[in-house]
């Protein structure tokens, strides 16, 4: 496998340098030639910025007749590009959007498509995409027919090469015919902007709430700060309407990986195991001495979650306090 | 006449599946099913609207095996006017490529006026199915519709990003996936349907009247194969066990100072 694509949807460099990351791990090393296509019309924006160098070609789809939400206008350019540059493999985030555009690109291309893609492998000269299955309970690994261009959506999170001295490409900018120009048959009404949330996977502590506790996740607030993290959430809690949808944790919300992870009155279904398993340290709380989500745990803590927020807030107050009197060489009391 | 059509797909308990290791295949026939979720949500949409307006029919299609038939007539107890089950023993194994193909051909001379599904399921999770029928039946699609208004000859869609919320204005006829929403559930079964008879009132469709070979459907036509699975551990080692007392407590209250979550 020596020739890839790549679709940006965000077109931030996380997003570019999670999808090249993915790109070498299928070609077992860097490819002889990548594509990247984004939405955008010139070099002063940040993706294609981001893109110079380390990319071959790097095609801009103009915004004036692709917009994001044009999945099936974006797929027929995606599908042009891939059987002109002859590519052996497409890569997608699996974003809101690029979720949408895959599936019709693959049909387009009749090719095999994987979702979710968190690793790949090759065993014996055959390429395996890894995603999770069945809410994240299993593990699976997907082949594709040999004959056909691969096409997957990554988890980007999944995805984070060290930094390498790769060699510097030289980046050739091109802007593909649009397409028929025939209606989507789909137009923007509105577009609001929802007020920015730190981003939970920035965390170094979160502290999550589940259904055990949702009806007062709110007070999870305070043991956070205290620990200078945030809050986060189960989907449960998102589900009930307790919290955003960018604080739920899981498989179908966030992979995470603070140092520490608090989490109060998750069960620990394995659609929110998966999000987490990357977490340093994990205390757990909750009623049910058999809740699955002990079994990750560095501290069980059995009984109820809420009570032991409150002692917990009230004890590192007083050890803060403490602290805070005492010279720092003489350290504290626990 | 405003016909909705919704795709339903019966899924297993995700927590209680059984997965035949050897096969690599879910044994759909063991373990409880359940509507799948966001599927429930899409067709309460539907039936939501239906129950307010003369004239406005759903029915439901989906492709399962024939041990779907008990969830279906459950969905005609709750409103759904019809319900197609395709069913075949050659559609076994087959991948989302070829489960979008046999949906759309069912689907195609049906000419709904608005076709809803959920966005993913919980056995597969890829969100590939409402995308490729779209494409192969030339219609608008959004998938991960949050919020939904019918109208006659549109309907208004509303996608949640982290980022911002978009609104949209789609023509009709459409096929939008559907966000889970747990305020969005299925109607209760009415006192009066929960003996009513429905036997006979699903509709089987098989590989013959949809025109497929047996090299086009199952893992014969399928563009990708799932080579291994395993369920999925994690767990580790010396796990402290405490209570939530003072003393678990002070416990906790070490463990974060021990390392350094308690440094200014």
């Amino acid at each position: 496998m020596k020739r890839v694509g790549i679709f940006l949807e965000a077109g931030t460099p996380e997003e570019l340098d999670s999808l090249l990351c993915a790109a070498a791990k299928l070609c077992c090393g860097e490819p002889d030639h990548i594509s990247a296509a984004v939405i955008g019309s010139g070099e002063d924006e940040a993706a294609p910025r981001a893109a110079s160098g380390k990319v071959d070609t790097l095609l801009l789809l103009d915004p004036s007749r692709y917009r994001i939400w044009d999945t099936a206008a974006i797929a027929e350019a995606l599908e042009r590009i891939a059987r002109m540059h002859r590519l052996e493999a497409v890569l997608f985030p699996s974003c809101t959007f690029s979720r949408m555009t895959a599936p019709i690109t693959a049909a387009r291309l009749g090719a095999g498509l994987v979702a979710e893609v968190t690793d790949i492998r090759e065993e014996s000269g055959t390429i395996e995409l890894v995603r999770p299955a069945l809410s994240g309970r299993m593990l699976a690994g997907i082949v594709c027919r040999p004959d056909r261009p691969l096409l997957m959506s990554i988890r980007t999170d999944a995805f984070s090469c060290p930094p390498q001295e790769a060699a510097l490409r030289r980046t050739e900018l091109s802007r593909p015919e649009p397409g028929d120009g025939s209606s989507s048959g789909i137009r923007l009404l509105k577009r609001e902007s929802l007020p920015p949330v730190e981003d939970i996977r920035e965390s170094e502590v979160l502290v999550s709430g589940g259904a055990g506790i949702m009806r007062r996740f709110d007070e999870l607030e305070e043991l956070a700060r205290l620990l200078g993290g945030m809050t986060a959430a189960s989907r449960r809690t998102v589900d009930g309407g307790r919290a955003p949808r960018q604080l739920q944790v899981g498989q179908s919300g966030k992979s995470v990986s603070p140092r520490l992870y608090i989490a109060v009155g998750i069960s620990g279904a394995i659609q929110h195991i998966v999000g987490i398993t990357n977490a340093r340290y994990i205390i757990a709380v909750n009623k049910d001495p058999h809740a699955p989500i002990f079994a990750l745990a560095d501290i069980a803590v059995v009984g109820d979650g809420m009570q032991f927020v409150s002692r917990l807030i009230e004890r590192i107050r007083e050890e803060k306090k403490t602290r805070a009197q005492v010279p720092a060489s003489h350290g504290g009391t626990v | 006449m405003f016909r909705i059509g919704c795709l339903v797909k019966p899924v297993p308990d995700t927590a209680e599946a059984v997965y035949d290791s050897r096969e690599h295949v879910l044994i759909r026939n063991r373990g409880p099913q359940l509507i799948n979720p966001d599927d429930a949500t899409a067709l309460s949409i539907a039936l939501e609207y239906a129950r307010t307006r003369p004239g406005v029919t759903v029915e439901t299609v989906t492709m399962a095996p024939r041990s779907a038939v008990a969830h279906l007539e459950d969905l005609i107890r709750r409103g759904a006017d019809r319900a197609l089950l395709i069913c075949d023993p050659l559609f076994a194994g087959s991948d989302t490529y070829v489960t979008s193909r046999i949906l759309a051909r069912c689907l195609k001379p049906r000419r709904y006026s608005l076709i809803l599904s959920g966005t993913s399921t919980l056995d597969g999770g890829t969100a590939h199915v409402p995308a490729q029928i779209a494409h192969m039946l030339s219609l608008p699609h959004l998938s991960s519709v949050s919020a939904l208004t019918i109208k006659e000859k549109t309907v208004e869609a509303q996608i949640r990003t982290d980022a911002e919320i978009l609104t949209f204005e789609v023509d009709l006829p459409a096929l939008l996936g559907i966000a889970y929403s747990a305020d969005q559930r299925l109607p209760y079964i009415p006192f009066e349907a929960v003996t009513r008879d429905v036997s006979g009132s699903v509709e089987i469709i098989s590989s013959r009247e949809l025109g497929f070979s047996a090299e086009e459907t199952g893992s014969r036509g399928s563009l990708t194969r799932v080579a291994w699975a395993r369920e999925y551990r994690c767990t580790r080692q010396d796990i402290m066990q405490v209570s939530s007392d003072e003393e678990g407590v002070r416990s906790v209250l070490r463990f974060l100072s021990e390392k350094g979550f308690l440094c200014p």
